[in-house]
């Protein structure tokens, strides 16, 4: 038996063939009903260049747009779960009410997610503005990826914000100006290497393309992104 | 700034404080360390309840610190932090005119009550006060609240139910209308000022520490004080050393009740409905499997509820889980599709309106969870509960729901119905319990 990292309620540990084989006996950190409550995107149809969850694979509206605004550029963004009601809640209890345990809950999937990536490619996680962080007291994209285990640089600054993201419609959102600062000393870090940005949620893709016109003239090899939600 | 005052009797962190008040101002307040250490664990100053000293993470202090997820959504306890209370004796004045202005009358078995209740406030001690559904458990308080004030102590009137705050909270006040009342609960965003008598959700008592001369918890079995240690500790540290604390409920669990058989704790005990007519005993109708039949219309169930809807009675209609209401909406809606009717759950966002909507007599019926087993009231209303023997109602809750048909003085009689497949613990509990204050509020001589 286990608690529920998220409810509290009590589950009994589903024993798995694949778990007894593998001597994997622990348990999930979600029980049964919550888990269910979470909208896997690895299975369905998603746009193939953000996961946006949708009724067909091909490149979705804001996609498409924008590739006309970096000339045809094609970025792929990957993301493991539907940022749904369950999802928003999760979010809220774990960036705004700051339990931290909550980056537990996505450990196994997102060690899971980077163990496929190349050894050398270069993780950098999306920084909070100074505001949030120091209220926070953390990085909630930091904090994911350290309670996974991966390891990460954080090469990007955020010095110009003003507001949170969150706090935004989405026009403002996509108005909104760089945020982002990058120290010219990463060049030799970056230069010719895969690199995978991480973000915790992907919403317009702003955030993301921010920090992609700053990775970019590093040139890096590759530029891909990932969120938890999407 | 903040006021002082306002930190009389509380326990609120020091980083939630900072954005309020000066570190100087404070200079006169106690500070405690957020977490109390030993072994392996620490304990959370503010709930009580255990964290492990290896689960840190970045903190706003710079180093890694663990917190208590337990509390967290009172805000944030993180071992760095320190909790502060301004420790100085309550001046509330003495007053000799009553400040009560209530002028009902109260039955036989009220006044024995509230008679008990006034001593247990006087003497200092703690009192079980076990009145059945409808036995009117407010009005036999006031006196006690009343003689408290008058004698400048100050007053926490609780419960762990919102919905119970709220009803309670312009009763109380309509009763003392001089008294300036502090209504807390989770999400009202209204600034906290001290005053004499607070009315709280249990878990808004975390927030404060020997602060209150009497406390009275309302509902003390409803969830989630039940099997909740957390809010036990919270009572405890949220009253003064030499305090009076009285527990109000319908239907305590068997602990509470072996306590009481061996009078290790006082208890009022009061069996009979202030209109004088017995509670209503569930009749117990068996019928298997209820929400996988094909077909609900085939159903005992469905029947009753057609005979009830030509007869014009309205009632509640219980289901045990959101899942089960959900599946059985359809149906619901498709057989009954000329028949005005709502279903609620604690998720709803339109309860309220629904509710209102059911007293005001614009609906048939209302499905529900056990969300309205408890604090509310229908004048004339018949119950009907569907899988009575589903594991989320324990013999408190079934009591409860069958408590709340025949409330009214104008309609004392209403009819329960259990559907269930067998009996359970649970159900058989029930029933014995309601038959049990019928006979002894028939032995009393408190049946009309």
């Amino acid at each position: 038996m286990s608690r529920c990292k998220w409810c509290g309620a009590i589950h009994p540990n589903s024993l798995t063939i694949h778990a007894l084989i593998r001597f994997e006996l622990q348990s999930d950190t979600l029980c049964f009903q919550c888990r269910e409550k979470l909208e896997c995107l690895n299975n369905q149809l998603t746009c193939r260049g953000c996961s946006r969850n949708q009724n067909k694979t091909d490149y979705c509206t804001d996609c498409l747009s924008w590739q006309k605004k970096y000339e045809g550029r094609l970025h792929t963004h990957e993301a493991l779960y539907a940022y749904n009601d369950f999802a928003s809640q999760i979010i809220e209890q774990f960036k705004f009410t700051g339990d931290c345990a909550i980056a537990e809950l996505f450990a196994k999937e997102i060690k899971e997610y980077f163990k496929k990536m190349s050894q050398t490619a270069v993780i950098i996680p999306i920084p909070v503005s100074r505001e949030s962080y120091c209220s926070r007291g953390f990085n909630q994209t930091e904090l994911l990826l350290a309670v996974a285990g991966v390891t990460y640089r954080p090469v990007l600054e955020n010095r110009y914000q003003l507001g949170r993201q969150s706090g935004k419609n989405r026009r403002q959102r996509l108005e909104s100006p760089q945020p982002f600062a990058v120290e010219p000393c990463h060049d030799e870090l970056i230069r010719g290497k895969a690199v995978v940005l991480v973000d915790d949620i992907y919403t317009t893709g702003r955030t993301i393309y921010h920090a992609l016109d700053l990775i970019l003239p590093m040139s890096p090899s590759n530029v891909q992104s990932f969120s938890l939600f999407r | 700034m903040g006021e002082l005052t306002n930190l009389i009797g509380r326990d609120i962190l020091l980083s939630e404080l900072l954005a309020e008040y000066n570190e100087t101002d404070l200079a006169g307040c106690t500070f405690r360390p957020a977490f109390q250490s030993a072994r392996r664990r620490a304990k959370c100053g503010r709930c009580g309840s255990f964290t492990k000293l290896a689960d840190t993470y970045p903190c706003i202090c710079g180093n890694s610190c663990f917190y208590c997820r337990n509390c967290i959504q009172l805000g944030k306890v993180r071992a760095c932090d320190k909790l502060v209370s301004f420790k100085t004796v309550d001046s509330f004045p003495e007053q000799s005119t009553p400040y009560l202005k209530w002028e009902g009358i109260l039955s036989a078995q009220q006044e024995k009550a509230s008679k008990e209740i006034v001593l247990s406030v006087r003497e200092y001690t703690d009192r079980v006060v076990w009145a059945v559904t409808g036995a009117g458990k407010t009005e036999m308080l006031f006196r006690g609240l009343s003689e408290a004030m008058e004698a400048g102590k100050r007053v926490c009137v609780a419960s762990p139910r919102i919905d119970v705050c709220l009803e309670l909270a312009p009763r109380i006040q309509a009763a003392f209308p001089d008294i300036q009342i502090a209504l807390l609960y989770g999400g009202e965003g209204a600034v906290y000022v001290y005053t004499q008598l607070v009315i709280a959700t249990t878990h808004q008592l975390l927030r404060f520490r020997e602060a209150f001369d009497v406390l009275i918890i309302d509902e003390i079995d409803a969830f989630p004080y039940y099997q909740n240690k957390g809010l036990y500790y919270a009572s405890e540290k949220a009253v003064k050393k030499e305090s009076s604390t009285i527990y109000l409920t319908a239907t305590p669990d068997r602990k509470l009740q072996r306590r009481i058989a061996k009078n290790q704790i006082k208890a009022s005990i009061l069996p009979a409905r202030y209109h004088g007519y017995p509670l209503p005993v569930p009749t117990i109708i068996r019928e298997k499997d209820i929400f996988s039949k094909k077909e609900f219309s085939v159903s005992k169930a469905y029947k009753q509820i057609m005979t009830l809807i030509s007869q014009g009675q309205t009632f509640l209609l219980f289901i045990p889980t959101i899942r089960l209401m959900d599946s059985i909406l359809p149906t619901f809606r498709r057989l009954f599709s000329s028949i005005r009717f709502e279903s609620v759950h604690s998720q709803d966002p339109l309860r309220k309106e629904k509710v209102e909507a059911m007293r005001n007599g614009e609906l048939e019926f209302i499905i529900t969870t056990t969300i309205l087993e408890r604090g509310v009231t229908f004048k004339n209303i018949d119950v009907i509960v569907l899988a009575a023997d589903h594991d989320v109602y324990t013999e408190a809750a079934l009591v409860q729901i069958a408590g709340r048909a025949g409330r009214s003085a104008a309609y004392p009689e209403g009819k329960v119905t259990f559907y269930l497949q067998e009996w359970t613990r649970s159900s058989k509990g029930a029933v014995r319990q309601i038959r049990q204050m019928n006979k002894r509020a028939a032995k009393k001589g408190l049946l009309l």
